[in-house]
């Protein structure tokens, strides 16, 4: 008997009207005070709730449609009944044994031959009836309820007692224990015959439309739950009745308690028991499910439905606990007091034994079901037991034990395992109390790679988070071995770590990606980021006031966890040298000042020394592994590690990592074939561009400038290479900037040295200085005295050669001559005219106003004739390359016509604006005396 | 015939305390409702008649009576007609009237045997007929009806406490259908609440509803040539929907509003009026099943 939609709308539309329709004539009635007329009208609506043929949804509208009506009749029937009332009061004469008005009312609609409507209407005249003074309200409950069983159709008969229930609830008495057990009887029969009917209503009709049933049993559930609504609200409003020893939750423990359960795990219905437990949790009090949690457990859950998800229920109610624990702590909190709880610390217990009971009895609950118990489990132990980690380790140990042994996992059941391991991570304020758990690292190590790296990655994320709770709190610091090994055998996993495999057959080049190693490799940014997380944890290994224990805390690490993976020492080595290096650093100021008091302390002095050493291991591994690709950057350590190196006047280490710099240079950097494009792309003409090679020198270079605690010998061997490399340098420009980069190295323009102390590479070599001195004087037909003793008289001790800074220039001039270019050329002939200024200012008696002047003069006879070039020569050289290239476009030789003039003229205005800056100079400072502008 | 034959004489017969008298709705076969006083058996039946002559004539008389008759028409083959009943006293010797006359009349403590009733082809009733016997033409009789009520004594203990238990039936339909029901008592009174309820032991049928009725039964004349005449007086739901094993369901019926007749058998070996009382479920597919059981029903002051 399957209805069309539209039918069934069709027939609920019909069925409102009528409904409307009678309801008005009972109106009508009721204004004419006829009040049989008005019950035969209300009757005739009623008859409409005998539909067989509407949804639940649809039956619910008319049932509100009558319930509205009725509600119309009720209140007219209490006007009359008060009215007739005070009349009876008025009159007074008549006796008092006359039959109440709506009692005859109440027998006379049980004349009505249809049970639906005469069910109604006994409940709208009962209850109406129960509402005047002097009802005998019991027995109308009595009859009432009693008489419902008439209806057995499962959507009427719940909508019947649902009307029963609705209209009564504010009716029932409570005032006297007696009252009180019949109300409470009242409830529960209502409640359980609901419950019949309810579970009554999945076997109607053909099985095939079990689902639809289904459905529309889960529209209905209120109706049940309301019975248990009301149920709570009366046991919590009844007091007790001048029995002492009344206790509610005592009171619900026997009496209700039992009985519902019984009858929830009597009715087999996996919706029912879903539902109704899910609103005995929450619909009671705490202190209730404190009474009864034995019973609820051992008796109720474990006798459900075995399809019933008891991880579900068991959530459930542990949220309920754990939400009544924080409220119970706010609530101590306002009034500055602990509230002892009972039990409570028990809990845990109990629920675990229910747990090792529910393993027994279902030996097949699948897994997910044991992580949402065991979740459960550890929230609720988290909650009520914070300190106690034992909970935590007993669950632990029973997943690892009992759980993961079997082989085929799936999944989602990983995911479970997962979430499980996790919830603590989330909850520990400090990660280091994780570390208490063993069972945790146990459990853990179940799993599978994946998802080790999540829950790696939500430790790491906790470790870092600097924010609790809002607050900001100060990073917690490793500062022991075992609390290093706590957390770093958890980041094994993300250490080992390989970029993933971008396949773009499967990825279609959704995953975003980042190209490494010249293209050659591919990794996501979520791996750069977790590797970057495993830095800050580094970051964070620190034992304060003691450095060299840090340090080798961290050589720890690196031995034991980080270079598990070769591939990935890159990430994260540079992390720990620079830690160590820091280290290193303060260790060495200490030792520098102790050794300045005096006191010296060789062990000390070998202890860095060693340190040293260790570090250009850890260097040279990181090398051995990522020369190809990665060799700037560790040349760049090296470099670093080389001044912290001279700052601590290690000289025959820096001079080693310097040579190693240099190893790096010829190895990696000199030619490397995979030139990076970023460096390519650069226009030869910026000063910054270059090959990488270049790039290095400079570096290199810079570097060098600042060591100040090399003997003399060492130092000039080490910048005679440097700059031999840079004249070595594949392009033109590289060559001929590298060169007058390192021209400085021949010239010190500042100590860089604390007052008071000497460069030793001066130190070393004073007597050479000197003789070399005089020689240069020598030499110069055109030195300048002045500034040779203004030299001696401040006795500066810094390492200068001016002879050959000169050298240095000439050879950059040659090189810039020798370009093919003349534009670059013409650039770095002005570039090399600024060093040269720089120097003249710096008092390099061999750059004077001669070589200068005829710097200047070569500078102006190359404009000239590029100017000439230009004005004549346009159209050759588009000849030229026309013929060079036929097929460019004239576009395109345009724009390189443009490009040079521009440049052309950049170069113009520099010169311009350096030659402005030497006459200013000559004429406020007094400087570059002779330079003819 | 008095239209056409106006007697010269008016018969009015009056009841003591007509007035105040209780009285009874019966429907008259023409189908009008018709206003009778009730009397009970043992009553005494006392009242006046008076004679008026019409037009101030004279009218000559050979004697006044009055009867009180009961009598049963019954309609088996033809009507047939038989008085159980027949009292007569004489209220005047013959004379002459010439105006109007009363004449009290009394019969004391007439025992009435059974109580009126008007079935579809039985009837009981008692009657006061007044005749004034003429010489010349057809004496001139009045009639009027009276309604008897036979109120059988509120029960006694003894009874009571009999029927206490209940009357208890188990019926069903093998592997179908069991159940049993139960009514406090098998004897009602008119007035009475017929209570009960409906014990379902096993239920295989999809039960639709439920409904209990009360059926009068007259039946006429002896077995060879008996008229049965059944009546269903109340159709009453007492379910909905398909119940499953173990439901109980209350019955209550207030008799007291519907149109019933106390129990009689054979009275005066003419007819018996019974009710039953049918229990009816009606499965999904109009399938009525059901069961009878005869109540008793007495009429109780």
């Amino acid at each position: 008997m399957a209805l069309s939609a539209s039918d069934q709308k069709a027939i609920l539309q019909s069925c409102i009207s009528s409904i409307n329709h009678e309801s008005n004539l009972m109106k009508q009635s009721l204004n004419d005070h006829k009040l049989l007329p008005a019950l035969k009208h209300c009757s005739n609506f009623l008859n409409e709730l005998r539909t067989n043929s509407l949804s639940p949804k649809q039956y619910y509208e008319i049932y509100m449609l009558i319930f509205d009506s009725l509600e119309i009749l009720s209140t007219y029937l209490l006007n009359s009944h008060n009215s007739k009332q005070n009349k009876l009061m008025k009159a007074k004469t008549s006796e008092e044994t006359q039959t109440p008005f709506l009692a005859d009312l109440y027998e006379i609609v049980q004349y009505s031959g249809n049970i639906i409507p005469r069910l109604y209407l006994m409940i709208v005249i009962g209850t109406t009836y129960m509402s005047t003074k002097g009802a005998p309200s019991k027995e109308l409950m009595k009859d009432m309820i009693e008489m419902c069983h008439g209806v057995q159709h499962p959507i009427r008969g719940l909508f019947l007692r649902y009307y029963l229930s609705q209209r009564i609830k504010n009716l029932l008495p409570f005032s006297t224990a007696a009252d009180f057990h019949d109300t409470v009887e009242f409830l529960i029969a209502n409640f359980i015959e609901m419950n019949k009917l309810w579970v009554r209503l999945q076997h109607q009709g053909h099985s095939s439309e079990r689902e639809l049933r289904y459905q529309e049993r889960k529209e209905l559930k209120i109706l049940v739950g309301s019975n248990l609504v009301r149920l709570s609200q009366i046991i919590d409003d009844y007091k007790g009745d001048e029995d002492e020893h009344y206790s509610s939750t005592q009171f619900y423990h026997d009496k209700v308690f039992p009985t519902i359960t019984e009858q929830i795990i009597q009715c087999r219905d996996h919706l029912a028991q879903s539902y109704l437990i899910d609103v005995l949790i929450q619909i009671f009090p705490d202190d209730f499910h404190f009474a009864t949690l034995d019973e609820l457990l051992n008796d109720v859950f474990l006798n459900l439905n075995a399809t019933m998800k008891k991880s579900e229920l068991v959530a459930t109610l542990i949220e309920r606990f754990i939400s009544y624990k924080n409220y119970v702590v706010d609530l101590s909190e306002d009034k500055g007091k602990a509230n002892t709880s009972n039990d409570v610390e028990k809990l845990f217990g109990r629920f675990w034994a229910f747990y090792l009971k529910l393993n027994k009895q279902e030996p097949e609950l699948p897994a997910e079901e044991h992580s949402m118990l065991l979740q459960s489990f550890i929230s609720l132990s988290l909650t009520f037991d914070p300190d106690n980690f034992e909970n935590l380790d007993v669950v632990y140990k029973y997943a690892t034990n009992e759980l993961t042994n079997q082989e085929n996992t799936s999944q989602e059941q990983e995911e479970m395992w997962v979430q499980l391991l996790s919830t603590p991570i989330r909850h520990f304020t400090s990660i280091k109390t994780l570390f208490k758990l063993e069972f945790f690292h146990e459990f853990y190590l179940k799993l599978n790679k994946e998802f080790q790296r999540k829950i790696s990655l939500a430790i790491v994320d906790k470790t870092l988070s600097v924010e609790n709770e809002g607050n900001i709190r100060e990073p917690e610091y490793l500062s022991n071995t075992p609390e290093i090994d706590g957390i770093f055998k958890y980041l094994l996993v993300l250490i080992k770590d390989k970029p993933v495999k971008v396949n773009t057959a499967t990825d279609l080049g959704v995953m975003k990606t980042i190209k490494i190693n010249n293209g050659e490799k591919q990794i996501t940014p979520e791996f750069i980021e977790t590797q970057e997380k495993i830095c800050k944890i580094i970051h964070l290994v620190e034992i304060p006031d003691d450095p060299l224990k840090t340090i080798s805390q961290l050589m720890y690490i690196r031995k034991k966890y980080l270079n598990k993976e070769v591939g990935n020492l890159i990430f994260t080595y540079p992390t720990l040298i620079s830690r160590i290096l820091f280290k290193l650093k303060l260790v060495g100021y200490v030792n520098l000042e102790q050794k300045k008091r005096g006191q010296n302390d060789d062990s000390l002095d070998l202890l860095i020394t060693s340190n040293f050493k260790n570090l250009s291991v850890i260097i040279d591994e990181l090398y051995q592994h990522h020369q190809e690709y990665s060799a700037d950057v560790i040349l760049n350590i090296y470099l670093n590690v080389a001044t912290v190196a001279d700052q601590l006047r290690q000289e025959s280490i820096c001079y080693e990592l310097f040579t190693q710099c240099f190893v790096v240079y010829e190895e990696n950097l000199i030619l490397n074939s995979h030139q990076y494009k970023y460096y390519t792309h650069m226009s030869p003409h910026d000063v910054l561009g270059g090959s990488l090679a270049y790039q290095s020198v400079v570096a290199i270079a810079n570097v060098l400038t600042k060591t100040r605690f090399f003997t003399k010998e060492n130092y000039e061997n080490l910048i005679t290479k440097v700059t031999l490399y840079g004249s070595k340098l594949l392009k033109k420009q590289d060559q001929c900037r590298s060169v007058y980069y390192c021209a400085h190295l021949w010239w010190w323009s500042e100590t860089l040295l604390p007052p008071g102390e000497k460069t030793a590479t001066i130190e070393s070599s004073s007597k050479d200085r000197k003789q070399e001195k005089e020689e240069t004087e020598d030499k110069q037909e055109h030195s300048d005295p002045e500034k040779a003793a203004h030299e001696d008289d401040e006795e500066v001790l810094l390492y200068r050669d001016g002879k050959r800074v000169l050298e240095c220039l000439q050879k950059s001039l040659r090189v810039a001559d020798s370009c093919m270019d003349p534009y670059l050329s013409l650039k770095l002939f002005i570039e090399i005219l600024g060093r040269c200024l720089i120097f003249n200012i710096y008092g390099n008696g061999y750059v004077d106003a001669r070589y200068i002047n005829g710097l200047i003069d070569l500078i102006k006879t190359n404009i000239e004739n590029l100017k000439d070039d230009e004005q004549e020569g346009g159209g050759e050289e588009e000849e030229e390359e026309e013929q060079e290239d036929k097929d460019t476009k004239e576009d395109d030789e345009e724009e390189e016509e443009e490009k040079e003039a521009v440049l052309f003229k950049q170069s113009q205005k520099v010169f311009e604006r350096t030659l402005n800056y030497i006459s200013e100079q000559q004429e406020t400072e007094g400087r570059f005396e002779g330079i003819i502008v | 015939m008095s239209i056409f034959f106006k007697a010269p004489l008016d018969i009015e017969i009056r009841l003591d305390n007509e007035e105040s008298r209780k009285h009874v709705d019966v429907k008259t076969p023409q189908g009008r409702m018709e206003k009778l006083p009730i009397y009970k058996d043992g009553e005494s039946v006392k009242g006046t008649v008076t004679l008026r002559t019409r037009d101030g004539r004279k009218v000559e008389h050979l004697g006044v009576k009055v009867q009180l008759l009961g009598s049963i028409d019954t309609n088996v083959d033809g009507l047939v007609s038989s008085e159980f009943l027949s009292l007569a006293t004489e209220l005047a010797a013959p004379a002459q009237l010439t105006h109007p006359e009363s004449y009290p009349f009394e019969f004391k403590n007439v025992e009435k045997q059974y109580e009126s009733y008007r079935g579809k082809n039985a009837k009981l009733r008692y009657y006061l007929k007044v005749t004034v016997l003429r010489k010349s033409s057809a004496e001139i009789t009045r009639e009027k009806e009276l309604w008897v009520f036979h109120y059988s004594a509120p029960q006694t203990p003894a009874v009571t406490t009999i029927p206490a238990a209940g009357v208890k039936m188990d019926v069903g339909i093998e592997d179908c259908l069991h159940i049993e029901f139960e009514y406090s008592k098998s004897r009602f009174s008119l007035t009475d609440v017929i209570v009960g309820r409906i014990y379902f032991l096993l239920v295989r049928l999809k039960i639709k509803h439920m409904e209990l009725s009360l059926i009068r039964r007259e039946t006429v004349g002896a077995p060879p040539n008996q008229i049965t005449d059944s009546e269903t007086v109340v159709r009453f739901e007492i379910m909905d929907g398909a119940p499953v094993k173990g439901e109980t369901i209350p019955i209550r019926l207030f008799l007291n509003g519907f149109d019933l007749i106390p129990t009689y058998r054979d009275v005066n070996k003419k007819f018996s009026t019974r009710t039953y009382l049918s229990l009816v479920l009606i499965d999904e597919d109009a399938r009525r099943y059901f069961k009878q059981s005869e109540i008793i029903l007495y009429r109780e002051q």
